[in-house]
């Protein structure tokens, strides 16, 4: 199993803010979240992948081609959806297709109106009046419709309701089953993450904190919820960090099992991948 | 080839709102040609508003760009910067051209039927070629202006170099008038080689205006 995307030691620096030494393995067949709190480096990290960005050292490679090189053949192959940015909101879906269809060499028209049927959007009104859920919807037709092999989406799932992000979820799973398929996503609601993701790529100050497997952050992390005098006798090399709660300690711990046999602590709670993330921002050492 | 006609697609159909604006320009600047006296006036009058608005027009899918922040989005296609500025460069020339050939076909039509007379044809299409290159020039001044600065802010920087070139080439005249160059006297071989000289000199401006307008957007982040 190759990979279909690989970033080394990606490095990109502004003013007050720096992308330090990112390093990315996305194999094929797998979806990859990466998760973060605002600014920490999620978007650059899109951004410099799609090389809309000047990156200031480090290597991408999606297909095994380099990012800068092969732009335009690799950009033939991926699909992209950005938050903040798509077409001009006075075009409609049908304009939307004829330009497309100039635009990749595989543009599956009927896909495309398949996807638009679907999601229920009106094909001849403007998206200036569609709601933010349907303007997403809109976003990930186009991204879907030209049979993409790897689609970078940031945060796809945002300003849709819950119905529509399981809908949205459905697809990103359809769309990896054969295996050849891949998918980079950033997202702030973690639970899509815990139900989609096969891993997790935490991003914090600019700096990758872990790229775990969901099962392994999932199944072997813990939080230990304890007592100042249990929290005490804990070393400092057996947790990740902790929070200091009004009352008790929650520590993070990575390998709930090994931790519990050593010390005992009666009480171990499963965590979410947001608790994991909040702890590690907001925690201590 | 394929791209940049899709980046041109999506262009024009963006100014498909501007078509009812379109129309009533057209009308009200024919209806004023018609108040002109002579068939010359009527020719100078339509073909050079014509250009311009039909230019200006054009240059409007900047600010629908920049609005949706459609810019990053444009990018993540496979379309290469140099294509991206390209068509643009494409669609604001041809609007150009187009504008002051609507102008040409009007002049002639709101002369034979006010006049009852054809205009001059070859002093209307070097009033055509002047047009094209004076909005040229103001044209290859603006876009790279926007380039640099956004559709927005631009506008101010595009103005402040406008004038300055204006006042360059006033500048020009007046210490030519002052030396005694007799700018009349040189104007009859002009006047002989002048519809090669303004296309030569308004493709001058676009390649140059184009290879700034380039050098800008390949160093710019989104």
């Amino acid at each position: 199993m190759g990979n279909i995307l690989e970033v080394k030691n990606l490095c990109k620096k502004y003013n007050g803010f720096e992308l330090k030494n990112v390093n990315l393995e996305l194999p094929k067949g797998m979806i990859m979240g990466l998760i973060g709190e605002n600014g920490a480096g999620k978007s650059t990290t899109i951004k410099s992948i799609l090389n809309v960005i000047h990156k200031n050292a480090g290597e991408i490679k999606i297909f095994d081609l380099d990012h800068k090189k092969e732009e335009k053949q690799i950009k033939e192959e991926i699909g992209v959806v950005l938050d903040d940015s798509f077409l001009s909101e006075y075009l409609t879906p049908a304009d939307i297709n004829k330009m497309m269809k100039h635009i990749y060499k595989n543009w599956d028209e009927k896909l495309y109106f398949q996807y638009i049927d679907n999601f229920k959007l009106p094909k001849d009104k403007i998206s200036k009046d569609y709601s933010s859920g349907m303007k997403m919807k809109l976003k990930i037709a186009v991204a879907l419709s030209h049979h993409p092999k790897l689609l970078i989406l940031d945060e796809p799932t945002s300003g849709l309701d819950p119905v529509a992000r399981s809908e949205m979820l459905d697809i990103f799973q359809d769309f990896i089953q054969d295996e050849e398929h891949s998918i980079l996503l950033s997202s702030h609601i973690t639970s899509d993450l815990e139900h989609i993701a096969d891993y997790i790529t935490f991003i914090n100050q600019g700096e990758i904190i872990f790229t775990k497997t969901r099962d392994e952050l999932l199944e072997k992390y813990g939080i230990a919820k304890c007592s100042k005098e249990e929290f005490e006798r804990i070393a400092k090399k057996d947790f990740i960090q902790y929070r200091k709660n009004r009352y008790e300690y929650d520590i993070l711990i990575e390998d709930k099992i090994e931790f519990q046999q050593k010390y005992h602590i009666q009480v171990m709670d499963k965590p979410t991948i947001e608790e994991i993330m909040l702890i590690h921002i907001k925690g201590e050492k | 080839m394929k791209a940049i006609k899709g980046l041109i697609t999506k262009d024009l159909l963006q100014l498909k709102s501007y078509r009812k604006t379109l129309i009533i320009f057209l009308i009200i600047f024919t209806l004023v040609s018609i108040e002109q006296e002579s068939t010359n006036k009527i020719g100078s009058m339509l073909a050079v508003m014509m250009t311009l608005g039909f230019g200006m027009f054009s240059i409007a899918t900047f600010s629908y760009d920049e609005l949706s922040k459609a810019e990053r989005y444009i990018l993540t296609l496979p379309v290469t910067k140099k294509e991206v500025v390209l068509a643009r460069y494409i669609l604001v020339i041809t609007s150009t051209l187009l504008g002051c050939f609507v102008g040409l076909i009007l002049s002639i039509f709101v002369s034979l039927v006010m006049n009852h007379q054809l205009p001059n044809i070859e002093n209307l299409l070097s009033i055509g070629l002047g047009g094209i290159f004076g909005i040229g020039v103001v044209e290859a001044i603006q876009i790279p202006c926007i380039y640099k600065f956004g559709a927005e802010k631009g506008k101010i920087q595009m103005f402040i170099i406008t004038a300055i070139v204006a006042f360059l080439f006033g500048g020009i005249a007046f210490i030519g008038e002052k030396m005694n160059i007799s700018i009349a006297g040189t104007l009859d071989w002009i006047s002989n080689i002048l519809p090669i000289l303004f296309g030569v000199m308004t493709l001058f401006v676009y390649c140059v205006s184009y290879k700034i307008s380039y050098g800008i957007y390949k160093k710019k982040e989104f």
